[in-house]
Parts: C-alpha cells; structure tokens; sequence
C-alpha cells in the first residue's frame, strides 16, 4: 500500500533494511539506519534552534549527505524547506525570502531579512544531539516549495504535496522498471526538480543514490561506478555531453553494467542522442517529460522501438493526459491527431497544490486539477504522445531554464542601456547558451552592466555573451519580438 | 609555477591562485572554468588530463593542478 511520504518510506527500510546504503558521496556513506536516525536528530537540532513546525526555511543546496539530511529533517518536524541553487547571491536570497514569506535561511552566508543558520555548524551540533520523535508528515500536506522559471518575468514557487513525491516517484519507478537495490547516480541539482526526484523515487524503492556536484569533474564519476557497482545514472543532455568531451567513449565500458540512463531537464541534441544510443546498446535510456508542476508524466525509452520523431513516450502510471484547445476546453481524444493536435494537461497525484502567493497563475495553470501546458500533442495509434510544438520562450542553459523577460527586466534597472534582449544562442555543450542584445546609452560599459547583473542573477542566468545594436525588433505594442531576435544574432 | 598562474589568471581574472587553496570547495570555479582550464593545459603545455584525475582534489588550488601537469608531463 502507498505510503503517505518519502519519509515513511526511509523510515520503514530503516526498519526492514538497515544495512542497505542510502545515499553516499565519494568518501562518506549513510544507510538508512543511519539515514533515519541523524534526520531525527537535525530535526530536534533546527527545532532547538526556534524554528517552528509550518516554518518556511530557505535551504542552500549543497549537493551532499548533510544537505539531504537537513531537507528531509525539515520535512520530518514539519516545516517546509524551499531549496535554492548553491550560486544564488545573497540579494537573490532575500527576494525568494520576502516571495515566500522565509524567516529563515540555512546556508554558508547571511542574507538580509532573515536570521541565518550555518549548515555545517547544523551538522557538527546533530552529532550529540537526542533524536526527536515527530509524526511523519501525512500526504496532503506541503512537502516543499520548488522555484521554477515562469513567462512573467518572475520566477514561481510552486507548491509540491508529500502525495506528489511519492506518486512521482512511482513514475520514475515504473516508467525505468527500476529493480530492488538499485544504485543511481546523481549528479544534477537537489534544489530542481529532476534531480531531487530522482533522489525520491530512489528513496522509495529502498536503493541507493551516489551524489555528485555537476559532471565536470568526471573522474569521480567513474570511481563512484567502481565504489558503488552504481546500475543507473539520471544526466542532462549537458553532463552527457561532458562525459564525452572529457571522456570519450568510456561509458561504454559500463553497459553491461547500467540498467539505465535516464536523460532529463533539456532535449538531448541529435549527435549526442545517436552516439549514445551506439555505445550503449542493451542498455535503457529514458527521457521523460514532465514538470515540476505535475512531474514525470510521459516516459520515452529512446531505445526502443518507441522512439520516434516528436515522441515523448506513453503516460506513467500515475499521470491523466487530457488534452485541451487554446480557450481550455476540454477536446476527446478521437477528435486529436496530427492533422489537428491540442494543448496537453496532466491529472492525478503527480499534480501541485498550486504556486505560492499567486492566485492569478494558479488559475492560469491549474484547472479542475489538471496542470495546462503550452504543449501540442496528440496520441497515435499505439497510445504514444507526439509533440507537435511548444508554445514558449523559456531559454534552456544545459537544463537550467531562464525567463528572458526576468533578465531584460533587471537589466533595464541598469542606466547604461536604453533598452535589451535577452537571447539565446546554440551551444553544443549545453545546448543554447544565453546572450544579450543591448542599446547602449551615453554612459555604457559592459563591466559594468555584468557587475550589475551579477550582483542580482543568479551566475547562470549571466549573458555569456553581450552584443551592442541601434535597434530591438518589436511589436507596435513594444513586446519583443523573439524569433527576430534570434535571426539578428546570426550576424554575430 | 609563475606562468602557470599567469595562465589561470587569463582564464579568470578576479581569483588570488597565488593563496587560495579551496577553488572548488568553495565555489570560485565554476564548470565552465573547469573546462576551460583543462582546454588551456592541453593548448599550453601539450598534456590532455585523463577523466580519472578530473576530481576536486586536483582543481582545488594552483598548486595541486602545477602538480597534476608536472606528473602528466613525465609520463
């Protein structure tokens, strides 16, 4: 029978499986016994320390064992953790802070506006400290807020349920036939989506996750597949694309070995995809598609007879498709094709409580339970999902997504430019790398417009590139016109 | 060592490789500067690091990545 939340789970193969590995780095490992037991004590460590059941907590990812255990210790006394990137500047903090109304930040440096404890002092006092006995968190409470990119020009924090954890988790599960015992490595992000449910549904099946930061450094990739006799790996199409840059055809030496690889957060470029699918011949390689709104919808084994142009593989099982027109009404699915596609929507647990604050984009998103997406799609005749298009401008660097609207806004705060546009150019690392166009004013220097930027973005959301015109091409209503953009980049 | 740090500073302009001692663990480098690192040692100094030393330890401080190239180059 499902449980309520990934925590009952660990705590159950604390019981039934303690020996077991539960998540380990290089040079330090936790079973679950031991899982279990140091989340109870940084439980009672953060509640000694004044932080309140319901309490929304700023938590700076770190990719490591002690991140995790602060996360879920959060979860297990009932406060509500809200990861971040570890590059998020101390500004950037304070805004998400004031967004979702945080008294608290847990992280390596202050921030204003709330008081600030230091994750590496947490774990240095969960040493001695008594393990608390809280009640495990019940299925329709909030499990976290996860930040992803909006149209808006403003990031949304969207609120995720215990029951979404854990029936995203199945997804996962079942989507990847994930067998008992499995040892996944993770090297993508534990504050987005992707990679902390990934960790999930790890945690759910009673397996083991091997934690890395990113895949630059990839020799520990490869000591982590030795150590840990790992059978899985989640990547991004960019941490694939380092592992051959840096390493050859090396992953090949471990198909035998890999049950899967699952590919997420941005398509997979074409060269990449076919040079994978070479080297890796028996082994299962899945991309799903899904959000962090409603996660893991539609799983693809791209090899496998199912992968085909536009394929975004069947429903997991824990996913209702409805498909809808551009107005929101509902369309049957005889009546969609590929001669006429409609909007994709998701149901079922998989779906979020809503965004937080925001009442206005919850109505947008969400109807009678289904997340909208600008996604479409039809079935064909063997029940596989095929997009058509997507109707949308958000830029994808290497699997983190960034609002050009959001970027252009703070930017225009800088008096050097009269006006801007963010874009993108392709990359084939990472896929598009983002770049700007500005018009310069009297007084502008480039230094001091990424000075300016860098105080307040995120590092990632930085233009690698800055571009200087006369002209930004626009509607008469003054919106940017977005393909135009990208056409003007080509003589660049 | 001297040109070595000159080097890295070409690649990154505002870090003190002279002193510091935990570029990685403290998030002065970042991926792309990782990459670009290793793109530099190989056009410089001819040697391309195998993945299996693409770990922190080695990238953590001028001197650890001065001692990388020195036993690459004498293999």
């Amino acid at each position: 029978m499902r449980k309520d939340s990934v925590l009952a789970y660990i705590k159950e193969y604390a019981k039934t499986q303690p020996d077991t590995l539960a998540v380990c780095e290089l040079r330090k490992t936790v079973t679950y016994e031991q899982y279990f037991t140091n989340i109870r004590k940084m439980a009672a460590v953060l509640m000694a320390a004044g932080i309140q059941k319901e309490e929304h907590v700023i938590l700076k990812c770190t990719q490591n064992i002690n991140y995790l255990t602060i996360f879920t210790a959060l979860q297990y006394m009932g406060a509500l953790p809200i990861p971040v990137e570890k590059a998020t500047m101390p500004e950037r903090m304070t805004e998400i802070g004031a967004q979702v109304e945080a008294k608290t930040l847990i992280s390596d440096a202050e921030a204003e506006g709330m008081r600030f404890f230091s994750a590496k002092d947490l774990e240095k006092q969960m040493a001695d400290a008594e393990p608390a006995e809280c009640e495990l968190p019940k299925a329709e409470s909030r499990s976290m807020i996860l930040f992803t990119t909006g149209t808006t020009g403003r990031s949304k924090g969207v609120v995720v349920k215990h029951i979404n954890d854990v029936a995203v988790a199945e997804n996962v599960i079942g989507g990847t036939h994930m067998r008992p015992h499995n040892v996944e490595i993770i090297p993508m992000p534990l504050n987005h989506a992707y990679g902390l449910r990934r960790y999930q549904s790890d945690m759910v099946n009673g397996g083991t996750v091997c934690l890395m930061d990113g895949m630059v450094f990839v020799g520990t990739l490869w000591k982590l597949m030795e150590k840990y006799q790992a059978s899985s790996m989640a990547l991004s199409p960019a941490s694939l694309g380092m592992i051959f840059k840096l390493s050859g055809d090396r992953l090949a030496e471990y198909e035998s070995r890999l049950d899967y690889i699952q590919i997420g957060s941005a398509p997979l470029v074409e060269a990449d995809k076919q040079h994978l699918l070479s080297l890796m011949q028996n082994t299962r390689l899945y991309n799903f598609y899904g959000a962090s709104e409603a996660g893991c919808s539609c799983i693809l084994d791209f090899n496998s007879a199912d992968d085909k142009p536009g394929c975004i593989g069947r429903p997991t099982v824990n996913s209702v498709i409805r498909f809808t027109d551009e107005n929101g009404n509902t369309v049957k699915p005889e009546d969609v094709s590929e001669e006429n596609p409609a909007l994709l929507s998701w149901g079922g647990d998989i779906v979020m409580e809503g965004y937080y604050n925001d009442p206005e984009m919850t109505k947008e998103t969400l109807e009678d339970g289904y997340v909208r997406t600008k996604d479409l799609a039809y079935l064909d005749a063997e029940g596989r999902c095929i997009l058509v298009g997507r109707m949308d401008d958000i830029i994808n660097y290497g699997g983190s997504k960034i609002s050009p609207a959001e970027v252009e806004d703070c930017a225009r705060g800088y008096t050097g430019i009269t006006d801007c546009a963010y874009s993108a150019k392709p990359d084939p690392i990472t896929g598009e790398v983002p770049v700007m166009l500005v018009i310069p004013g009297e007084e502008y220097e480039e230094k001091a417009l990424m000075d300016y930027l860098s105080a307040r973005l995120e590092s990632y959301k930085l233009p690698k590139q800055v571009y200087e015109v006369g002209v930004l091409p626009k509607t008469f209503k003054g919106t940017i016109l977005r393909k135009e953009v990208r056409k003007m980049l080509d003589q660049f | 060592m001297e040109d070595f740090i000159k080097m890295l500073k070409g690649v990154k302009p505002d870090i003190d490789f002279e002193h510091e001692t935990a570029l990685v663990d403290d998030g002065l480098l970042e991926s792309l500067d990782i990459i670009s690192i290793i793109s530099e040692i190989s056009e410089v100094y001819g040697v391309w690091i195998p993945s299996d030393e693409i770990i922190p330890d080695n990238f953590n401080s001028a001197e650890a990545m001065y001692e990388l190239v020195q036993d690459l180059k004498e293999e």
